[in-house]
């Protein structure tokens, strides 16, 4: 898939106008308008990204590293993207107390994504104690 | 491809439901008026749901969430 960024500047550009258009007539569909914006760019963003992912995935055996360790970032990365695409929208909405517990919701569950990788660091600790 | 016309549409319900809200407003008509704002919040989360739902489809298939 070839990327250009000329799609992109185009959304950006019009959802940007629209949105100072819409924002002193209607906030609410400002508001939505906002998220779809984010939705379409992000979705763009995500179809270069997979072939990335497969490189990603060739070095990764190539080096020997477990497959569990590229997992648990990608997830972590996937978490990290959808919490900050929710908090970013709460708070142009202007709700900043939203937006803050959602992104303490997002390091929880990274946190919980990451447990696997944490306990392999401390068996491996535990092992090298004499 | 990159769907401009979700953006476009959305904008466009946005526009025509606030100038007929203006325009039932000054018909003396607030019940009306309320209740079209509240159908355009409707309808354009109708919309939005589709395209969020993909979104967050992608985003667990290529990030391997469960």
């Amino acid at each position: 898939m070839n990327v250009d960024p000329y799609g992109l500047i185009v959304v950006a550009l019009a959802a940007v106008l629209l949105l100072a258009l819409l924002r002193n007539w209607r906030p609410d569909l400002a508001v939505a308008l906002s998220l779809a914006a984010a939705s379409v760019l992000l979705l763009y963003a995500l179809g270069p990204l997979r072939q990335l992912f497969a490189l990603f995935a060739d070095l990764a055996a190539t080096a020997g590293l477990k497959a569990l360790y590229l997992g648990v970032i990608l997830r972590v990365l996937g978490i990290a993207l959808i919490c900050e695409l929710a908090s970013q929208v709460c708070r142009d909405a202007g709700e900043g107390a939203v937006a803050t517990k959602v992104e303490l919701v997002g390091k929880v569950m990274i946190l919980t994504a990451a447990v696997p990788v944490m306990r392999s660091i401390v068996e491996t600790v535990v092992s090298l104690w004499p | 491809m990159v769907d401009v016309d979700l953006i476009f549409r959305i904008a466009g319900i946005g526009l025509i439901v606030s100038v007929l809200n203006i325009v039932l407003r000054q018909a003396g008509k607030e019940e009306q008026a309320h209740l079209l704002t509240l159908a355009g919040v409707v309808v354009v989360l109708m919309m939005l749901i589709d395209l969020v739902s993909r979104l967050f489809q992608t985003v667990r298939t290529m990030f391997q969430i469960p």
